[in-house]
């Protein structure tokens, strides 16, 4: 459904996309997450057919954004970050008034049925510059779901928006998800993880890691990464760890520390890296889980990203 | 097409609850009622005509057209809905010449009324030529096409609706000036025939002139719809630039 390849935007001298290469297919819920300024929003502006990019090609149920723009634009709903809407108009003025533009057939069914959806029916006849940022973010969610899309395009849906309702939001995506392709950006891993099949994170214009929610979870967050650090010289250590198949990743993070990946599972491998090192001779420092928020596997992502480069 | 009418119905029915375009009404409607007066009453053998009544409400326009565009594209783009619309299945063009659409269907509304008024006043203590009355309203119309059009290059070039209005009100002007400084070079070189042609034809008054005393000419209409396509053109230009930049 979203077919992105080999996609590129300079802004002059600036690069703020990278030779992003990913895709989506139908019924996928695929999460954009990344630090602010990191890439999203110029990505799915391109995708969205608003920018041109410099280089790459995007291609939307089958169609072409740059070559067939205005067949590509039908089959995508778009939310953009800061909520496009008309103060002057009432709720079901506006969508009706999208609607028209889209052509949907039975439109004042239609903007019945999505007001439902988004949950904003006794609202209808209030005026937009008079609902709430919650209200606001779910009338414009409405109104990228208005003309049933194939592909759905959502920057920072659930932004400003209280607990309740962002619990609400992401499970109306989740819905609509079965029916359409989903890309959506957040900078809130959590988020992601309820509801996405698969995680792309971007940052500096690239993408750093593409995977499953659990994959990544199991590769990056806490309990299952932990810091060993030791007294004296630890080459020796490091062939020891090396010498277990069982971890999922070594890092030496300075002379005598080290970072282990350990594998999900449950049992909790603690006390047998604990039992290692100390058998063999060294002195435990400290031995530590890794509580890894997103920032840190931002940086710990492009640490990798940077050192699979430097060689 | 289709998006073309939708968006210029929203635009029609936008003015009808906006501020600025009842001012504008109103600005109208008093100076064109008191010229009106002062005119009849002044000289009671003049003729059942509104020569000098439409002839300064193509000034008030001058003035107030900047007025009614410079929200058309230039709020659209600073509240963001612009994203929306062309991310929408929706040519820029059809976003363009809708707006102004909606504009100029708003000032014919306000002709009509002029029509309406003055006609039924003309008619019921005079005898006025119903042609020359039709012409002049045309003419006022096709001008007002061409300053709606001009207004809304402004409109495109910044989200600031001041800004807008003034970009607007400069283009305006100018082209009005324009006109009389062509027949000043008109003056200058008298006995070259083709300048005497082109400064008439740029003259952006003498072509009302010519509607007002009853001469329905193409070239004429042909001055103001080019004015108004290629205004057209330009400001489609520049909201498709915005997107490649």
């Amino acid at each position: 459904m979203i077919k992105v390849e080999g996609l590129s935007k300079h802004y002059g001298q600036r690069i703020a996309i990278n030779d992003l290469t990913f895709h989506a297919d139908k019924g996928e819920i695929v999460g954009f997450l990344g630090p602010n300024g990191a890439g999203k929003t110029t990505t799915m502006r391109i995708l969205t057919g608003y920018m041109p990019a410099t280089t790459g090609s995007v291609n939307i149920a089958g169609f072409d954004i740059f070559k067939e723009s205005l067949e590509a634009r039908r089959h995508i709903g778009y939310l953009p970050e800061n909520v496009p809407l008309y103060e002057d108009m009432k709720v079901w003025q506006y969508l009706d008034y999208l609607g028209d533009l889209r052509s949907v057939p039975n439109r004042g069914e239609r903007v019945e049925a999505v007001m439902g959806l988004v949950g904003m029916t006794d609202r209808a006849e209030s005026f937009i510059s008079s609902l709430s940022k919650g209200m606001r973010q779910r009338v414009g969610l409405a109104q990228a779901i208005l003309h049933q899309p194939k592909v759905l395009i959502l920057d920072e849906p659930t932004v400003g928006l209280d607990p309740i309702q962002k619990r609400d939001v992401l499970e109306l995506i989740r819905e609509l998800g079965k029916d359409c392709t989903v890309l959506f950006s957040t900078h809130i891993l959590s988020e992601a993880q309820a509801i996405c099949n698969r995680l792309l994170i971007i940052n500096n214009g690239q993408i750093v890691a593409e995977d499953s929610p659990e994959k990544l979870q199991r590769r990056m967050t806490g309990g299952e990464r932990v810091k060993v650090s030791v007294a004296g010289d630890a080459d020796g250590l490091m062939q020891l760890f090396k010498g277990l198949s069982w971890l999922d990743g070594i890092r030496s993070v300075s002379g005598n520390s080290f970072e282990l990946d350990l594998p999900g599972g449950g049992k909790d491998m603690r006390p047998a890296i604990a039992r290692l090192v100390v058998e063999n001779g060294y002195e435990l420092l400290e031995l530590r889980s890794m509580d890894l928020n997103l920032e840190q596997i931002y940086l710990q992502l492009i640490r990798s990203d940077a050192e699979a480069g430097a060689h | 097409m289709r998006n073309m009418w939708i968006i210029a119905r929203r635009e029609y029915g936008h003015y009808f609850i906006s501020p600025i375009a009842y001012a504008v009404a109103f600005l109208l409607f008093l100076i064109v009622g008191i010229i009106f007066g002062l005119i009849k009453t002044q000289a009671p053998n003049a003729p059942a005509d509104l020569q000098g009544e439409l002839g300064s409400a193509m000034t008030i326009f001058l003035f107030m057209t900047p007025a009614l565009t410079m929200r058309l594209l230039a709020d659209e783009q600073r509240s963001g809905t612009m994203e929306l619309l062309l991310t929408g299945p929706i040519r820029a063009w059809e976003i363009v010449v809708g707006k102004w659409l909606g504009a100029w269907l708003f000032t014919w509304t306000l002709l009509l009324f002029l029509a309406f008024v003055y006609g039924s006043v003309l008619t019921a203590y005079g005898n006025p030529d119903y042609g020359v009355l039709t012409t002049s309203f045309i003419g006022l119309g096709m001008v007002l096409g061409a300053l709606l059009a001009l207004g809304i290059i402004g409109s495109a070039v910044t989200s600031n609706l001041v800004g807008a209005m003034i970009i607007g009100l400069t283009i305006n002007l100018f082209l009005w000036m324009f006109g009389f400084a062509m027949e000043a070079v008109a003056g200058w070189f008298s006995t070259i025939d083709w300048v005497q042609k082109f400064s008439q034809y740029m003259n952006f008054t003498s072509h009302l002139e010519n509607f007002q005393s009853g001469v329905f000419a193409s070239i004429d209409f042909a001055f103001y719809v080019s004015i108004i396509a290629v205004s057209l053109y330009l400001t489609t230009r520049l909201v498709e630039s915005r997107r490649w930049r």
